[in-house]
């Protein structure tokens, strides 16, 4: 019947003037109940909705644009302050480089904690449909702590990294499968012949295989005698676990390099009871920052919070919301420094 | 932007616009300018208005819309569109430009007719500014345009090492689901066969995923992939079959289902880019309509944002792909 239903066709179903229309939809007092109901039931039956950019844009031009209003994005991760969240430098670039891309696209930008003594998944929920919140960033939730389980039907939602928990949705990470490929690169061009990839099973299976499948592509002869076979860490194990499974693997297989996705590499080599570099170097593949003591690929994390804070607001720009059938997985390649862990053989 | 115009020292609003959008026309002095003046102020970009932009030209059509280029290597846009890929991204490039309102242009790149220069010296009488690469072949290897003049995004063609913001499905992820949906309908001595000399990096992915699905079942001692020529040996191809007692293969070369079946060999074949809804190949569909949209989506992010030029490191996103089955791949 109406195409593209206004307010001014609600208004003749309903026998009303259409300001008395304007005025019902949003709830204003002075209009009694009873022609409230009838006026939303008439608005519902012709397919009338109101239109949210309009009447943003009015709300705004109401108050004469002074500070203006601005559309919101949260960006939620899963460590508060308190619990260390900004210790980590990785953390504040992250957070600082979606803040940086979210500005100058003119949103306004807002951290959020899900945390001990913060926020939980329904009280997150809530504010954000309160402060009419409608793009979020889930910033690299650690696995074994809080998740989200909410309906994200009205929210357009992107994440960093968090494979391990739901929603599946529009992804960005950092490309562990490049740097594994770079790492094994540069330590062949620095001389190293007999070199190893050691990651966490946990980071490994937390990135859909990205780390030994770089090492596929830079040792493919699998078959091969002199194949070295990753060694994946198991879960939860820390340093004094790690260490001896290190030790034996350098020895099993002859190692004179390795690479590692965990920043400890150098200790728990000299713990082993190698000389590092002289008998064993390393690289770390994880570095948040250029450290001249240790080589490796620092991870370009403010980038990673651009590109996903950029995919949202596209997703945002054409009213994509909840989770997509099948999501797209973006990755943004870090940077390789040498140091002193890997001085270049003779 | 007529306060901000004011302080920048006296120059027209006009230019503030243009300075503002990173427009190349305006000298990077005054650019600079401008957007101290700006920040000065407290003059920032609207998502609102930019919404509102957006609604308005779905009711009225605008006469200037932002232009993007769509730059392929192809001779013809006949042989373009035979080709179910090529075809498949520009399809969805123009789709996705309409969507977002924007005009989209298809340009040739070939050596005969249009150099790169040439094609730089035209989009900047144009003064468009934003590019989509459409998956560039092995052939084109040098694309050479002023980068910080333009937004781009390129499909495919990793070979092309501008660190622009790349699309490519993903590959790796074709290569796993082709293996396990071949060991779930009983297949069990898989190989892969792929082109490397076509498309290196691409062919690259699908052996990596090709490989960690080998080290699943590591005690079946599955062989090495097998490198084709352009035009594959069939002769090679049976003997490494063979040698290898295999019962399915993986390949990026649709026709090598023929060679197959016309020696009467009992051999599953996935193909790592069938055509949808064809019965007779199982395999790996590319949703190449997607990845044109991607591309797009992304150039006019970045127009939006006003980010021009190289990032700082490059980074590429994978748009996933699906199986279909078929009679290439019975179950066993």
């Amino acid at each position: 019947m109406f195409s593209n239903p206004t307010i001014k066709d609600v208004a003749r179903v309903a026998g009303v003037h259409f300001t008395t229309v304007s005025m019902a939809l949003r709830g204003h007092p002075s209009i009694p109940a009873t022609t409230r109901d009838r006026i939303v039931a008439a608005a519902g039956r012709i397919g009338y909705r109101r239109d949210a950019v309009f009447s943003a844009l009015s709300n705004r031009r109401s108050r004469d644009g002074v500070t203006g209003f601005a559309p919101r994005i949260a960006f939620v991760v899963n460590r508060s302050p308190e619990e260390g969240f900004f210790k980590r430098t990785h953390n504040r670039v992250m957070v600082e480089g979606a803040r940086q891309q979210a500005e100058s696209l003119g949103y306004r930008f807002e951290l959020l904690f899900v945390d001990k003594g913060h926020h939980d998944s329904a009280s997150l929920y809530r504010y954000l449909r309160k402060t009419g919140v409608t793009g979020v960033i889930i910033g690299g939730f650690e696995a074994g702590r809080d998740t989200l389980e909410m309906d994200w039907s009205s929210f357009c939602v992107v994440k960093i990294d968090s494979r391990h928990m739901d929603p599946a949705v529009t992804l960005v990470s950092t490309d562990q499968l490049n740097g594994v490929r770079v790492a094994f690169q540069r330590m062949r061009a620095l001389g190293y012949k007999r070199i190893g990839l050691a990651v966490g099973l946990h980071d490994e299976e937390g990135t859909d295989d990205m780390h030994v499948s770089g090492l596929l592509l830079e040792q493919p002869d699998i078959a091969s005698p002199h194949w070295i076979p990753p060694m994946l860490f198991p879960h939860g194990a820390t340093g004094e676990i790690a260490t001896p499974l290190l030790r034996d693997w350098i020895r099993a297989h002859k190692l004179d390099a390795v690479v590692c996705n965990w920043t400890n590499i150098r200790t728990m080599i000299t713990d082993g009871g190698f000389r590092m570099p002289q008998q064993v170097a390393c690289a770390c593949i994880c570095l948040s920052r250029k450290n001249p003591a240790l080589a490796g690929i620092v991870s370009n994390m403010g980038m990673v919070g651009e590109r996903v804070t950029t995919l949202l607001a596209t997703l945002l720009r054409t009213e994509r919301r909840g989770v997509p059938e099948l999501a797209t997985h973006t990755y943004v390649e870090g940077k390789w420094y040498d140091g002193a862990s890997a001085p270049l053989r003779s | 932007m007529r306060d901000v115009a004011r302080l920048a020292g006296g120059v027209h609003p006009s230019t503030v616009s243009l300075a503002l959008r990173n427009h190349p026309g305006i000298s990077e002095a005054t650019r600079k300018r401008v957007r101290a003046a700006a920040r000065t102020l407290g003059y920032r970009p609207d998502p609102l208005l930019d919404a509102f932009n957006t609604h308005r030209l779905e009711v009225l059509p605008h006469k200037a819309l932002p232009v993007i280029a769509y730059i392929s290597d192809f001779d013809s846009r006949q042989a373009l569109e035979k080709s179910h890929a090529h075809s498949g991204y520009w399809l969805g490039a123009r789709a996705a430009a309409e969507s977002l309102h924007c005009q989209i242009e298809l340009f040739l790149l070939s050596k005969a007719q249009l150099t790169p220069e040439r094609l730089h010296s035209i989009l900047r009488a144009r003064g468009i500014t934003s590019l989509v690469l459409g998956a560039c072949r092995s052939h084109t290897t040098r694309v050479a345009f002023d980068w910080p003049d333009y937004s781009a995004a390129k499909i495919e063609s990793p070979h092309l090492d501008a660190p622009i913001y790349g699309i490519i499905s993903d590959h790796r992820q074709s290569a796993r689901l082709a293996f396990r949906k071949l060991r779930a309908l009983g297949y069990r001595r898989i190989g892969l066969a792929t082109t490397p000399g076509g498309m290196p990096r691409q062919d690259e992915l699908s052996r990596a995923g090709y490989l960690l699905e080998q080290r699943v079942c590591a005690g079946e001692r599955l062989p090495a992939p097998l490198d084709l020529d352009e035009t594959p040996d069939a002769g090679v191809v049976l003997r490494w079959i063979q040698t290898n007692r295999l019962d399915a293969v993986i390949s990026d070369r649709l026709e090598l289902r023929e060679i197959l079946s016309g020696k009467g060999l009992r051999v599953g074949f996935a193909g790592l880019d069938v055509p949808r809804n064809d019965e007779q190949f199982a395999g790996i569909v590319i949703d190449h309509g997607r990845v044109g949209a991607q591309a797009v989506e992304q150039v006019v992010s970045l127009m939006r944002a006003n980010q021009r030029g190289l990032p700082a490191t490059s980074s590429c996103t994978h748009v996933p792909v699906a199986w279909q089955d078929g009679k290439s791949a019975p179950a066993r």
